[in-house]
């Protein structure tokens, strides 16, 4: 399950990628915490991003579907479909017009925050000595219909960007260049900053995933 | 924040309606080494820095001000947005901490199955933080005010224990908790056709945390710091909290319990008619 493993070249290159995308933002240096628990979400398994999205309803599939297709064009991660979901799908992707799921408050009538998705991390991996960092198996990413119903296609898409950002660890940005902001918005991208977070953790990518194979 | 509870929750329910430690029955946490224990969250941590909001949602906002948190005299209720204000403005400690409901992978259903407390299945944990009320400074507690005490549902986030939860209590300061019944809550919003016989008993019992709006002074003097909201929303709380409580340094406890006294006068629903 563990594909992922630190390799030194790699790591060289995304230091040095890091920088200079850093270098260029210094103002957003401090635009959004990565993984867990220095921010909200931890990071993904592995440089493999397998999805399942078979109970989605077209419109938040078609989004979901080019917010996965974002984030594998970073060159970074590698994401594909996953046709015969288990256990360690790494996301799998759902949409209802939410109640009380998980008993999160999805309207918000008690936390004053109107939920339109969220990702949850619902097999974490604990930090091991030879690893210390919180990683996560599989992520639920839920979109709430009664919110998304009433979205632009692009809003939808800036949603879905948001959501499977955190099920790579981003966390909320305060970058008005990215999806990872809070608010109703039309951002459909990761900007430099969480580009370069995401290098230095899983970049750069070695080769696309194998359909029906590899490692999850 | 109205779940139906079904399981081993209606165990926590029953022995927390009934007064009786759930420690008991759903185990005082972990120490097995699984997602719920890792060491990663240091027990070293102060009680308030390992309840931190891990916020991995995106949505909005529905009110700007704590002002719309203050709970509403007779016959006035719906803040902005049709936002409900709080039942009871409450100051008080955090003396104890105990398991509540937990939920593993929901996958394709509207329902999260229930799982035991300390189980590596469960993918979220709402723990109660007792809290002893010392005063109630606007509004009133009702339903699950025993003893002086209520129970606050709070997310335990992942890598906490409730041992480290409890070795920390000492960090856990005094604050303003805006708080509602669970129940009275969920019939007030129209949701009570949803819980069933057996979860009215828990969510009689519970107390839930009103717009985020808990503040608490860790030591005396000491900023405020609102531990359930996000970094920037804390801030734009704590400022719109009376202009004159907000100093360059933060609110203080006596700033906002202040200022929000002074709302509670102009709503009706302070408890003190004498100070207003």
């Amino acid at each position: 399950m563990t594909y992922f493993k630190r390799r030194a070249g790699r790591a060289v290159l995304g230091a040095v990628l890091a920088l200079g995308a850093v270098g260029g933002l210094a103002p957003g240096a401090q635009a959004n915490d990565f993984g867990y628990p220095s921010g909200c979400c931890s990071f993904a398994d592995n440089g493999q991003h397998w999805y399942n999205d078979d109970s989605l309803e077209s419109r938040t599939k078609s989004a979901f579907r080019y917010a996965m297709g974002n984030l594998d064009a970073q060159s970074v991660m590698s994401d594909a479909y996953d046709a015969s979901p288990n256990a360690s799908t790494d996301v799998e992707a759902y949409d209802a017009y939410y109640v009380d799921t998980w008993d999160l408050d999805w309207d918000g009538s008690t936390t004053g925050y109107n939920l339109y998705g969220y990702a949850k991390c619902v097999k974490a991996i604990a930090p091991t000595p030879s690893e210390d960092d919180w990683r996560c198996d599989q992520y639920e990413v839920r979109f709430d219909l009664r919110d998304v119903d009433g979205f632009s296609t692009d809003q939808r898409r800036a949603l879905a960007c948001h959501e499977v950002g955190h099920t790579v660890g981003l966390s909320h940005s305060t970058e008005s260049s990215s999806c990872l902001r809070t608010g109703a918005h039309t951002t459909v991208k990761y900007s430099a900053h969480d580009v370069s977070h995401l290098y230095t953790r899983y970049g750069p990518r070695l080769s696309k995933p194998m359909s029906g194979g590899g490692a999850k | 924040m109205t779940g139906s509870l079904r399981g081993p929750a209606f165990a926590v329910a029953v022995a927390v309606a009934a007064g009786v430690g759930a420690v008991a029955l759903a185990g005082s946490g972990s120490t097995a080494p699984t997602a719920a224990s890792a060491p990663s969250r240091a027990a070293a941590s102060s009680f308030w820095s390992q309840l931190r909001a891990p916020e991995q949602g995106a949505g909005e906002y529905l009110f700007d001000s704590v002002d719309a948190l203050v709970p509403a005299g007779k016959g006035k209720s719906a803040g902005p947005r049709g936002f409900r204000p709080a039942a009871a403005l409450v100051e008080g400690v955090v003396v104890g901490v105990e398991p509540g409901v937990a939920y593993g992978a929901a996958d394709d259903a509207m329902v999260a199955r229930a799982v035991p407390y300390d189980s590596p299945e469960a993918a979220i944990r709402w723990a109660h933080l007792v809290i002893r009320v010392d005063k109630v400074v606007a509004g009133r507690l009702g339903r699950g005010y025993q003893d002086r005490r209520i129970r606050l549902k709070v997310e335990q986030p992942a890598g906490t224990t409730l041992q480290g939860l409890r070795a920390s209590l000492k960090t856990a300061g005094k604050g303003l908790f805006f708080v509602e019944n669970s129940l009275d809550r969920a019939n007030a919003l129209g949701r009570d056709r949803r819980l069933k016989q057996e979860s009215a008993a828990y969510h009689a019992a519970v107390h839930l945390p009103i717009g985020q709006g808990v503040f608490v002074e860790e030591r005396a003097g000491a900023p405020l710091i609102a531990p359930l909201a996000e970094e920037d929303r804390a801030r734009q709380l704590l400022r719109t909290a009376g202009t004159s409580t907000y100093k360059s340094g933060g609110t203080t406890l006596d700033g906002l319990r202040a200022s929000l006294q002074e709302k509670a006068c102009e709503k009706g629903s302070a408890t003190d008619p004498d100070a207003c």
